[in-house]
Protein backbone atom coordinates (compact mmCIF):
# COMPACT_ATOMS: atom_id res chain seq x y z
CA UNK A 1 0.00 0.00 0.00
CA UNK A 2 2.99 2.49 0.88
CA UNK A 3 3.54 2.54 -3.26
CA UNK A 4 -0.25 3.58 -3.55
CA UNK A 5 0.07 6.31 -1.17
CA UNK A 6 3.67 7.78 -2.50
CA UNK A 7 2.67 7.71 -5.72
CA UNK A 8 1.42 11.17 -6.61
CA UNK A 9 1.26 10.63 -10.57
CA UNK A 10 -1.11 11.30 -13.26
CA UNK A 11 -3.38 13.66 -10.57
CA UNK A 12 -4.40 15.55 -13.69
CA UNK A 13 -5.54 12.82 -15.71
CA UNK A 14 -7.51 11.85 -12.64
CA UNK A 15 -8.89 15.00 -11.70
CA UNK A 16 -10.33 15.18 -14.89
CA UNK A 17 -11.84 11.97 -14.93
CA UNK A 18 -13.40 12.73 -12.34
CA UNK A 19 -14.77 16.16 -13.97
CA UNK A 20 -15.95 14.60 -16.84
CA UNK A 21 -17.77 12.07 -15.14
CA UNK A 22 -19.55 14.55 -12.82
CA UNK A 23 -20.20 16.28 -16.27
CA UNK A 24 -22.09 13.33 -17.79
CA UNK A 25 -24.14 13.43 -14.63
CA UNK A 26 -24.96 17.03 -14.86
CA UNK A 27 -26.23 16.71 -18.50
CA UNK A 28 -28.03 13.35 -17.84
CA UNK A 29 -30.17 15.41 -14.95
CA UNK A 30 -30.72 18.56 -17.56
CA UNK A 31 -32.11 15.85 -20.35
CA UNK A 32 -34.43 14.39 -17.79
CA UNK A 33 -35.23 17.73 -16.36
CA UNK A 34 -36.25 18.94 -19.89
CA UNK A 35 -37.71 15.81 -20.98
CA UNK A 36 -40.38 16.02 -17.72
CA UNK A 37 -41.05 20.11 -18.86
CA UNK A 38 -41.93 18.65 -21.84
CA UNK A 39 -43.91 16.08 -21.07
CA UNK A 40 -46.05 18.62 -18.50
CA UNK A 41 -46.65 20.93 -20.95
CA UNK A 42 -47.75 19.19 -23.65
CA UNK A 43 -50.38 17.24 -21.45
CA UNK A 44 -51.63 20.79 -20.52
CA UNK A 45 -52.10 21.91 -24.00
CA UNK A 46 -53.94 18.80 -24.38
CA UNK A 47 -56.31 19.20 -21.63
CA UNK A 48 -57.03 22.79 -21.64
CA UNK A 49 -59.99 23.44 -23.56
CA UNK A 50 -58.97 26.68 -25.09
CA UNK A 51 -60.42 25.79 -28.48
CA UNK A 52 -63.71 24.54 -26.88
CA UNK A 53 -63.99 28.04 -25.32
CA UNK A 54 -62.96 29.69 -28.48
CA UNK A 55 -65.54 27.76 -30.33
CA UNK A 56 -68.55 27.75 -28.01
CA UNK A 57 -68.42 31.81 -27.52
CA UNK A 58 -67.46 32.45 -31.28
CA UNK A 59 -70.61 30.43 -32.50
CA UNK A 60 -72.65 32.14 -29.68
CA UNK A 61 -71.72 35.27 -30.63
CA UNK A 62 -72.81 34.56 -34.64
CA UNK A 63 -75.81 32.60 -33.72
CA UNK A 64 -77.24 35.52 -31.77
CA UNK A 65 -76.49 37.80 -34.09
CA UNK A 66 -78.61 35.82 -36.80
CA UNK A 67 -80.97 34.95 -34.53
CA UNK A 68 -81.94 38.29 -33.87
CA UNK A 69 -82.18 39.13 -37.21
CA UNK A 70 -84.55 36.19 -37.83
CA UNK A 71 -86.84 36.82 -34.92
CA UNK A 72 -87.36 40.75 -36.51
CA UNK A 73 -87.81 38.93 -39.79
CA UNK A 74 -90.55 36.20 -38.44
CA UNK A 75 -92.16 38.90 -35.84
CA UNK A 76 -93.09 40.84 -38.76
CA UNK A 77 -90.24 43.11 -39.50
CA UNK A 78 -91.10 46.47 -39.92
CA UNK A 79 -94.14 46.11 -38.77
CA UNK A 80 -92.96 44.18 -35.28
CA UNK A 81 -93.24 44.85 -32.17
CA UNK A 82 -90.49 44.88 -29.32
CA UNK A 83 -92.18 42.25 -27.09
CA UNK A 84 -92.51 39.86 -30.47
CA UNK A 85 -89.00 40.06 -31.57
CA UNK A 86 -88.00 39.61 -27.79
CA UNK A 87 -90.41 36.59 -27.32
CA UNK A 88 -89.35 35.20 -30.54
CA UNK A 89 -85.31 35.82 -29.95
CA UNK A 90 -85.69 34.38 -26.24
CA UNK A 91 -87.29 31.18 -28.32
CA UNK A 92 -84.75 31.05 -30.86
CA UNK A 93 -82.00 31.60 -28.29
CA UNK A 94 -83.22 28.76 -25.77
CA UNK A 95 -83.29 26.23 -28.74
CA UNK A 96 -79.55 26.47 -29.57
CA UNK A 97 -78.85 26.56 -26.14
CA UNK A 98 -80.79 23.44 -25.27
CA UNK A 99 -78.93 22.30 -28.47
CA UNK A 100 -75.38 23.26 -27.22
CA UNK A 101 -76.16 21.47 -24.12
CA UNK A 102 -76.77 18.51 -25.10
CA UNK A 103 -74.03 18.21 -27.62
CA UNK A 104 -71.58 19.19 -25.06
CA UNK A 105 -72.70 16.72 -22.48
CA UNK A 106 -71.55 13.94 -24.43
CA UNK A 107 -68.42 15.22 -23.91
CA UNK A 108 -68.59 15.66 -20.73
CA UNK A 109 -68.81 18.98 -20.54
CA UNK A 110 -71.51 21.21 -19.44
CA UNK A 111 -72.56 24.79 -21.40
CA UNK A 112 -75.25 27.46 -20.95
CA UNK A 113 -76.42 30.40 -22.28
CA UNK A 114 -78.99 32.76 -21.42
CA UNK A 115 -80.44 35.83 -22.28
CA UNK A 116 -79.58 38.62 -19.97
CA UNK A 117 -80.79 42.20 -21.10
CA UNK A 118 -81.29 43.22 -24.95
CA UNK A 119 -81.49 46.70 -26.36
CA UNK A 120 -83.84 47.75 -29.15
CA UNK A 121 -83.50 50.67 -31.75
CA UNK A 122 -86.28 52.46 -32.96
CA UNK A 123 -87.27 50.13 -36.23
CA UNK A 124 -87.58 46.97 -33.35
CA UNK A 125 -85.04 45.33 -33.89
CA UNK A 126 -82.31 44.16 -31.74
CA UNK A 127 -79.08 46.74 -31.39
CA UNK A 128 -77.35 44.39 -28.76
CA UNK A 129 -77.89 41.67 -26.88
CA UNK A 130 -75.75 40.87 -23.15
CA UNK A 131 -75.81 36.81 -22.77
CA UNK A 132 -74.32 34.66 -20.35
CA UNK A 133 -72.03 31.89 -20.73
CA UNK A 134 -71.17 29.39 -19.27
CA UNK A 135 -68.77 25.93 -19.36
CA UNK A 136 -67.63 23.57 -17.70
CA UNK A 137 -66.10 20.49 -18.09
CA UNK A 138 -64.99 19.51 -14.75
CA UNK A 139 -61.98 20.72 -14.74
CA UNK A 140 -62.04 24.11 -16.10
CA UNK A 141 -65.09 26.35 -15.50
CA UNK A 142 -65.33 29.24 -17.84
CA UNK A 143 -68.12 32.18 -17.62
CA UNK A 144 -68.11 35.29 -19.51
CA UNK A 145 -71.21 37.19 -17.69
CA UNK A 146 -72.35 39.40 -19.56
CA UNK A 147 -70.89 38.25 -23.21
CA UNK A 148 -71.80 41.69 -24.71
CA UNK A 149 -72.92 41.31 -28.88
CA UNK A 150 -73.69 44.04 -31.26
CA UNK A 151 -76.02 42.84 -33.90
CA UNK A 152 -75.27 45.63 -36.98
CA UNK A 153 -71.60 45.60 -36.27
CA UNK B 1 4.73 -7.66 -12.06
CA UNK B 2 4.83 -4.59 -10.01
CA UNK B 3 2.35 -2.64 -7.86
CA UNK B 4 2.52 1.42 -9.91
CA UNK B 5 0.03 3.03 -11.19
CA UNK B 6 -2.76 1.68 -8.40
CA UNK B 7 -4.11 5.33 -8.11
CA UNK B 8 -4.91 5.20 -12.55
CA UNK B 9 -6.67 1.81 -12.05
CA UNK B 10 -9.11 3.22 -8.85
CA UNK B 11 -9.46 6.00 -11.09
CA UNK B 12 -11.04 3.84 -14.07
CA UNK B 13 -13.28 1.85 -11.52
CA UNK B 14 -14.19 5.01 -10.46
CA UNK B 15 -14.92 6.65 -13.93
CA UNK B 16 -16.91 3.23 -15.20
CA UNK B 17 -18.87 3.77 -12.34
CA UNK B 18 -20.15 7.18 -12.60
CA UNK B 19 -20.64 6.40 -16.41
CA UNK B 20 -22.60 3.15 -15.32
CA UNK B 21 -24.79 5.29 -13.25
CA UNK B 22 -25.42 8.17 -16.01
CA UNK B 23 -26.09 5.47 -18.26
CA UNK B 24 -28.54 4.23 -15.48
CA UNK B 25 -30.53 7.27 -15.21
CA UNK B 26 -30.67 8.31 -18.93
CA UNK B 27 -32.37 4.54 -19.36
CA UNK B 28 -34.43 4.94 -16.50
CA UNK B 29 -35.23 8.67 -18.00
CA UNK B 30 -36.35 7.33 -21.27
CA UNK B 31 -39.91 6.20 -19.75
CA UNK B 32 -40.87 9.43 -19.97
CA UNK B 33 -39.46 10.82 -22.89
CA UNK B 34 -41.27 8.38 -25.04
CA UNK B 35 -44.56 9.58 -23.95
CA UNK B 36 -43.44 13.55 -24.51
CA UNK B 37 -43.22 12.99 -27.87
CA UNK B 38 -45.98 11.30 -28.57
CA UNK B 39 -47.99 13.35 -26.71
CA UNK B 40 -46.34 16.75 -28.49
CA UNK B 41 -47.32 15.09 -31.81
CA UNK B 42 -50.75 14.76 -30.57
CA UNK B 43 -50.75 18.26 -29.68
CA UNK B 44 -49.13 18.92 -32.66
CA UNK B 45 -51.71 16.98 -34.60
CA UNK B 46 -54.89 18.38 -32.79
CA UNK B 47 -53.91 22.45 -33.17
CA UNK B 48 -53.69 21.40 -36.99
CA UNK B 49 -57.13 19.70 -36.90
CA UNK B 50 -58.51 22.71 -35.21
CA UNK B 51 -57.06 24.91 -37.36
CA UNK B 52 -58.28 23.53 -40.53
CA UNK B 53 -61.54 23.80 -39.50
CA UNK B 54 -61.50 26.84 -37.68
CA UNK B 55 -59.42 28.29 -41.24
CA UNK B 56 -62.71 26.32 -43.09
CA UNK B 57 -65.54 28.44 -40.46
CA UNK B 58 -64.10 31.84 -40.64
CA UNK B 59 -61.96 32.63 -43.89
CA UNK B 60 -63.79 35.45 -45.70
CA UNK B 61 -65.80 34.64 -49.18
CA UNK B 62 -62.85 35.60 -50.86
CA UNK B 63 -60.81 32.88 -49.61
CA UNK B 64 -62.75 29.69 -49.94
CA UNK B 65 -66.11 29.65 -52.35
CA UNK B 66 -68.33 28.18 -49.48
CA UNK B 67 -67.19 28.59 -45.57
CA UNK B 68 -67.92 25.38 -43.13
CA UNK B 69 -71.79 26.22 -42.28
CA UNK B 70 -72.62 26.07 -45.65
CA UNK B 71 -70.67 23.21 -46.71
CA UNK B 72 -72.21 21.31 -44.14
CA UNK B 73 -75.75 22.71 -44.78
CA UNK B 74 -75.47 21.51 -48.40
CA UNK B 75 -75.23 17.69 -46.79
CA UNK B 76 -77.68 15.40 -48.44
CA UNK B 77 -78.44 13.78 -44.70
CA UNK B 78 -77.27 10.09 -46.86
CA UNK B 79 -74.77 8.12 -44.38
CA UNK B 80 -71.37 7.89 -45.55
CA UNK B 81 -69.73 4.45 -46.46
CA UNK B 82 -66.08 4.08 -47.26
CA UNK B 83 -66.55 4.02 -51.03
CA UNK B 84 -69.23 7.10 -51.32
CA UNK B 85 -68.84 10.37 -49.19
CA UNK B 86 -72.06 12.37 -48.08
CA UNK B 87 -70.12 15.59 -48.07
CA UNK B 88 -67.65 15.88 -51.72
CA UNK B 89 -67.23 19.26 -51.45
CA UNK B 90 -66.31 19.53 -47.64
CA UNK B 91 -63.68 16.47 -48.14
CA UNK B 92 -61.69 18.56 -51.18
CA UNK B 93 -61.86 21.67 -48.61
CA UNK B 94 -60.32 19.66 -45.69
CA UNK B 95 -58.24 17.83 -48.25
CA UNK B 96 -56.81 20.60 -49.19
CA UNK B 97 -56.04 21.65 -45.53
CA UNK B 98 -54.84 18.39 -44.16
CA UNK B 99 -51.56 17.14 -46.25
CA UNK B 100 -50.89 13.69 -45.68
CA UNK B 101 -52.86 12.86 -42.50
CA UNK B 102 -55.79 11.06 -42.70
CA UNK B 103 -59.22 11.97 -41.41
CA UNK B 104 -63.02 11.10 -40.97
CA UNK B 105 -65.59 13.47 -40.33
CA UNK B 106 -68.56 12.56 -38.03
CA UNK B 107 -71.87 15.32 -37.60
CA UNK B 108 -73.51 15.61 -34.43
CA UNK B 109 -76.93 16.87 -33.96
CA UNK B 110 -80.06 16.76 -31.78
CA UNK B 111 -83.13 15.32 -32.87
CA UNK B 112 -86.71 14.70 -31.23
CA UNK B 113 -84.13 15.69 -27.84
CA UNK B 114 -81.62 13.01 -28.89
CA UNK B 115 -78.36 12.85 -30.21
CA UNK B 116 -78.00 11.95 -33.38
CA UNK B 117 -74.53 11.26 -35.25
CA UNK B 118 -73.71 10.25 -38.91
CA UNK B 119 -70.84 9.46 -40.71
CA UNK B 120 -70.17 12.32 -43.40
CA UNK B 121 -66.48 11.50 -44.45
CA UNK B 122 -64.52 7.43 -44.40
CA UNK B 123 -61.56 7.28 -45.52
CA UNK B 124 -60.48 4.49 -42.92
CA UNK B 125 -60.25 3.28 -38.93
CA UNK B 126 -58.63 5.90 -36.79
CA UNK B 127 -55.59 4.33 -34.96
CA UNK B 128 -54.70 4.49 -31.73
CA UNK B 129 -53.27 7.65 -31.40
CA UNK B 130 -56.12 9.69 -33.23
CA UNK B 131 -57.36 13.36 -32.26
CA UNK B 132 -60.76 14.57 -32.49
CA UNK B 133 -61.40 17.61 -33.48
CA UNK B 134 -65.24 19.75 -33.03
CA UNK B 135 -66.61 22.95 -34.37
CA UNK B 136 -70.42 23.50 -34.03
CA UNK B 137 -72.12 25.05 -37.08
CA UNK B 138 -75.64 26.83 -36.93
CA UNK B 139 -77.82 26.21 -39.61
CA UNK B 140 -81.06 27.74 -40.58
CA UNK B 141 -83.71 27.13 -42.68
CA UNK B 142 -82.33 30.13 -45.43
CA UNK B 143 -79.18 28.70 -45.00
CA UNK B 144 -80.38 25.20 -45.92
CA UNK B 145 -82.60 26.04 -48.98
CA UNK B 146 -79.71 28.53 -50.35
CA UNK B 147 -77.21 25.50 -50.10
CA UNK B 148 -79.22 22.79 -51.26
CA UNK B 149 -78.94 20.51 -48.33
CA UNK B 150 -81.55 18.12 -47.21
CA UNK B 151 -81.75 19.33 -43.64
CA UNK B 152 -85.27 19.76 -42.30
CA UNK B 153 -85.05 23.22 -40.70
CA UNK B 154 -88.54 25.21 -40.26
CA UNK B 155 -88.45 29.18 -40.80
CA UNK B 156 -88.21 29.62 -37.55
CA UNK B 157 -85.64 27.55 -36.21
CA UNK B 158 -82.22 26.52 -35.37
CA UNK B 159 -80.15 23.67 -36.10
CA UNK B 160 -77.03 23.38 -34.44
CA UNK B 161 -74.25 20.80 -35.94
CA UNK B 162 -71.38 19.21 -34.98
CA UNK B 163 -68.51 19.05 -36.68
CA UNK B 164 -66.27 16.35 -35.48
CA UNK B 165 -62.85 15.52 -37.38
CA UNK B 166 -61.10 12.86 -36.36
CA UNK B 167 -57.73 12.44 -37.69
CA UNK B 168 -54.36 10.75 -37.46
CA UNK B 169 -51.17 9.95 -39.19
CA UNK B 170 -49.86 6.81 -40.35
Amino acid sequence: MAGIIDDTDGQWIALSGLTISISLVLVAILVNEAAITGYYSSYAALEFPKEKIREITAQTQESAKNAAQLAWNYSGGLHATNESVLNNFTALLSNYSAQMNTIYAVHGETVNITLSKAVFNSSHSIDIIWLNISYDDGTTRYTSEPEIIEVKQ
Amino acid sequence: MNDKAQIHTLEGLFAATLMVLTVMLITRSSLIITPQSELSMDVQLKQTAEDALAILDMAPGTALQFNLTELVAGGNMTEATPQDNSLKPLDTEIDTQLNDIMYNVDLAYVENDTLTVKHAIIHGAPVENSVVATRPVTLYNSTVTQAGGAWNVSSNDVKVVEVRLIAWRV
